[in-house]
């Protein structure tokens, strides 16, 4: 019973899937599927049926393109018919039309008929028609939609349908001489798709100086019948084709390197003959890297230490000794510092500091001074002594050659804020007050670097308890730490490294207010001539981004490199001086031990223990991290032929778009043509 | 039932069975009945088998056939190809390779002056895969006489129909043959080269694959000669997915051959 229950119901899904699979005939309302097979319109269309008639050359050119969602069979024709004042022509099949140029039969797919054809056309054509016969034996017929245009008399780079010019490789040595077709509505390389072949030839070669004609002939063609009478003739044969570019075989001669332009006697054919007039060839600019890179070698600083503690008191030495730790002055010297509210206790503290920075100073090697504040003062009023010392002893370092100060690291016991403008960029004091929404001043770099973190609760599950420590604590973060964990949990610094640049005897600094300094390393310049051109590329590297230029000449005027080009062009400098902006003077590399604490309370018992990890971490400027900051991908410089024309990244030609004035903005990524690579460039 | 006949037996017998009244006749069983001439005739066919020719015990069969394709359009097509084939106790599974002529029609030549189309399918080979199961077989006497008695078997057939257009993959990429040969459309770059194998006025069936159904009748001459008429019908159940233009249609097909 169950096996006849399931054979019914399958069989009824069966028939069920069977019927659904009958579409029904809206129509008829019968199963479309079981019924007599329909037949289906094919839904032709033209897309192309463009016809332009040309009045200098007395061509009419007929462009065409018919989709269909079947295919359209060899049995289709596409017929024409024009009627002119002295002349009709009735529907006529394309093929039995003689064509003026070549025309390549062209496949476009089963389901598109496609092509063009040139006829000669004595007079203006009116009642231009164009149509697809399904079939030569038919008579049904889809009339196109044409779209008729008259190109009158003109010049010729406005009025031919062909105009001829010339670009040069990347070595601006070998000339390609190249056609294109020029009509109202179909691009150069379309008319190409379209099966149109034309042949032109180039000869008689020479080069010189030219002023370039009009502008709004941008390729230069036929600026005039001849090429100019003081050119230099070159001993090229005649290059001909009937592709869209064609090569010179010979290179240009040594002594046609400072010429900018080939000019060339270009013909082209029509229906009622020949034209035979000038081409040029302007040389691609020339561009070069502006300036490689700047170069300023890191070397490691050699940390000078001081412990400032009152000396009469402890006040905490579980503190004292992790802000030692942390720093790892361990056996640096200790100044007192219970009676900073006397008067000359700065002067006292940066005697203190230059004593011993001198005395290391013969040891050849740049230093970083490196101090742990161990206090209680809550007004402020000792780090801003300490401030003034500081002031006192990096600001002349500051601008000295190397071996000398680059700045000052600090672990205060409490959260502070630099107030010395010129001090922020100098010193990267830790922990420090954190920026707040409404300060109105930049974020100084201990801001930024080493805010004070903000307490952490603790992470508790049943009878555990769990944090961390940050590695450069505020002395309540760190009590408050150990009281609910211990010392042990706290962390441990493992290694400081201090990196900053080496300054030769004629680094510059130049203050940029609170922003930070730009410094001048090694006499790094750029030379240019009034008529060079810049561009400017902006790039993922921030190097580009941190450099500066100076007119020498011109003190005070920074500019960064991105308006470079600009200022060139508006008021161009012989010289220009490059600089590095920055930030921090130097970069800490700190490798630490962080432990997870755990705390876990067992009746009255409270048993602390932690899971330890290895962290580092980078303070300061990280620009620091390399030497060499590469430009040459960031600004190129032309140093000829600035206003010429070039190619873009595509490998297009942009006759109107001059190095000068389309690539102080832009990338420069030229794509040149290749000897080899075909006939057809890539020319929209 | 047994035990419910059996119960109410105990019970009707019991000595202090309470109130006694007339024995119920029970109807239960009576549709269960079977009358005794059906369940003699039943089995006649198995139990004594009247066999001119066992098509059962045979090892292989082998043969020619042709046929018509009655596809509902304009075109006609005809088969012709061989087979072979193997029985499984009931079941007889056969393999065909036939190629497919196709001509059109006046109706086409027509059609092709006009932007219409109808879908139909160019000259090809087919492969078929088929899977008989016997439903009725006896034995029957020949007209005129001078031919013997013959085992006629009656079988209801299902397979699977794979096309193949010679040409059709003709400039495609190696690994993509591979691809287009087990693909249930077929593909641009076939339609693009069919569009030279096909008719005027055919717009190109999509299918690869059809599903077709029937049955067949085999006349088994001694010693294993068979003639076997057939008639299938495809099923469209993949048609949606197969982009197919054609919907229900019909073969009819002859095959003569023999099985050893």
């Amino acid at each position: 019973m169950r096996t006849a229950r399931a054979t019914s119901r399958l069989l009824a899904v069966l028939v069920s899937t069977l019927v659904g699979s009958c579409v029904l005939d809206p129509n008829s309302g019968l199963p479309l599927g079981c019924g007599k097979v329909p037949v289906t319109d094919i839904n032709a269309s033209f897309s192309i049926s463009d016809v332009t008639w040309f009045q200098d050359e007395q061509t009419m050119f007929v462009f065409y393109r018919v989709d269909a969602e079947q295919g359209i069979g060899p049995e289709s024709l596409m017929e024409l018919k024009y009627r002119t004042d002295d002349l009709q022509v009735p529907w006529t099949d394309l093929k039995l039309l003689a064509p003026v140029h070549t025309h390549l039969p062209v496949d476009c797919g089963v389901t598109s008929r496609c092509g063009s054809l040139s006829l000669k056309v004595d007079k203006v054509p009116r009642e231009v028609g164009l149509r697809l016969r399904y079939h030569r034996d038919g008579e049904v017929s889809l009339e196109a939609p044409v779209l008729f245009n008259v190109v009158g008399i003109g010049p010729a780079h406005l009025a031919r349908s062909l105009l001829v010019y010339g670009v040069f490789n990347e070595n601006n040595t070998v000339v390609q001489w190249r056609a294109r077709n020029q009509f109202p509505t179909i691009r150069n390389e379309q008319a190409t798709e379209l099966g149109l072949r034309r042949e032109f030839w180039v000869t008689e070669p020479n080069y010189g100086d030219l002023e370039f004609p009009a502008s709004d002939n941008v390729y230069g063609y036929a600026f005039s019948p001849v090429c100019p009478n003081e050119f230099t003739t070159l001993p090229w044969p005649e290059r001909r084709t009937s592709e869209r570019a064609i090569f010179e075989s010979t290179p240009l001669p040594l002594a046609a390197s400072t010429a900018p332009v080939v000019c060339a006697s270009a013909t082209v054919t029509d229906a009622i003959g020949q034209l035979t007039t000038t081409a040029i060839a302007r040389k691609n600019p020339q561009v070069r890297p502006a300036f490689p890179g700047l170069r300023s070698p890191i070397r490691e600083n050699v940390p000078v230490g001081f412990i400032l503690r009152p000396c009469n008191r402890v006040i905490s030495q579980e503190h004292l000794d992790m802000q030692i730790q942390r720093l790892l002055l361990a056996g640096e010297p200790e100044i007192c510092i219970e009676d900073f509210l006397a008067v000359g206790f700065s002067d006292r503290l940066a005697s203190t500091f230059k004593t011993r920075i001198d005395q290391r100073r013969a040891e050849g090697k740049d230093m970083v001074l490196v101090l742990a504040i161990h206090h209680d003062d809550t007004t402020g009023r000792l780090g801003r002594a300490i401030e003034a010392a500081l002031e006192r002893v990096l600001v002349p370092e500051r601008d000295k050659s190397s071996p000398r100060v680059s700045g000052a690291a600090l672990l205060d016991s409490t959260a502070y804020r630099v107030s010395s403008a010129t001090l922020k960029q100098l010193v990267l004091w830790c922990p420090s007050v954190a920026r707040s929404m409404f300060d109105l001043d930049a974020a100084s770099p201990s801001q930024r670097d080493c805010p004070v973190v903000p307490d952490q609760p603790d992470l508790v599950l049943g009878p555990f308890k769990l944090n961390q420590l940050p590695i450069l604590p505020t002395r309540q973060q760190f009590q408050t730490f150990v009281e609910k964990y211990s010392v042990a949990q706290t962390g441990s610094m493992k290694k400081i490294t201090y990196q900053a640049p080496e300054r030769s005897a004629v680094s510059e600094n130049i203050p940029v207010g609170e922003f930070g300094l730009i410094t001048k390393f090694n006499n790094e310049t750029i030379s240019a001539a009034p008529q060079d051109a810049f561009s400017f590329c902006t790039t993922e590297d921030p190097a580009p981004a941190r450099t500066v230029v100076q007119p020498v000449g011109a003190p005070g005027s920074l500019v960064p490199l991105q308006l470079l080009p600009q200022l060139h062009r508006q008021s161009p400098f012989p010289i220009y001086a490059l600089g590095l902006a920055w930030e921090s003077p130097f970069l800490i590399f700190a490798e630490y031990e962080t432990r997870a604490a755990i705390a876990a309370s067992v009746a009255t018992f409270t048993l602390p223990f932690g899971i330890v990890g290895t962290d580092e971490k980078y303070l300061g400027a990280e620009q620091w991290k390399r030497d060499l900051f590469p430009l040459a991908d960031a600004l190129a410089q032309c140093t000829r032929y600035c206003d010429h024309p070039t190619f873009d990244s595509a490998g297009v030609f942009q006759p109107g778009a001059r190095f000068r004035d389309a690539f102080a903005e832009q990338c420069y990524r030229p794509k040149f043509p290749v000897p080899g690579e075909g006939g057809f460039p890539r020319d929209p | 039932m047994i035990l419910e006949v059996l119960t109410v037996a105990l019970l009707s017998g019991a000595p202090d069975g309470g109130v006694t009244s007339e024995p119920v006749p029970d109807t239960s069983i009576e549709r269960y009945r079977t009358p005794l001439e059906a369940l003699t005739e039943r089995p006649v066919g198995e139990a004594s088998r009247a066999v001119r020719f066992d098509w059962r015990r045979s090892r292989v069969g082998f043969g020619v056939l042709a046929s018509s394709l009655l596809e509902l359009n304009n075109y006609s097509s005809f088969r012709i190809g061989g087979y072979v084939r193997k029985a499984l106790g009931n079941i007889m599974l056969d393999a065909a390779v036939t190629y497919v002529f196709v001509w059109g029609s006046d109706a086409t030549n027509k059609l092709a002056l006009t932007p219409y189309r109808q879908f139909g399918r160019p000259q090809r080979l087919e492969l078929d895969i088929n899977v008989g199961y016997a439903i009725a077989e006896g034995v029957v006497t020949s007209r005129p006489g001078l031919l013997p008695a013959a085992q006629l078997v009656l079988t209801a057939n299902a397979g699977v129909r794979y096309l193949f257009y010679p040409g059709g993959l003709a400039g495609v990429p190696g690994l993509d043959v591979a691809g287009a040969l087990f693909a249930p459309r077929i593909t641009d770059a076939e339609i693009k080269n069919l569009d030279k194998a096909r008719l005027p006025a055919m717009q190109v069936d999509r299918a690869r694959y059809s599903v077709l159904a029937g049955f067949t009748l085999d006349i088994y001459f001694r010693p294993g000669i068979a003639v076997t008429p057939r008639v299938l019908m495809a099923i469209p159940v993949f048609a949606g997915m197969q982009g197919a233009g054609l919907g229900w249609w019909w073969e009819l097909s002859l095959g003569v051959g023999a099985s050893l």
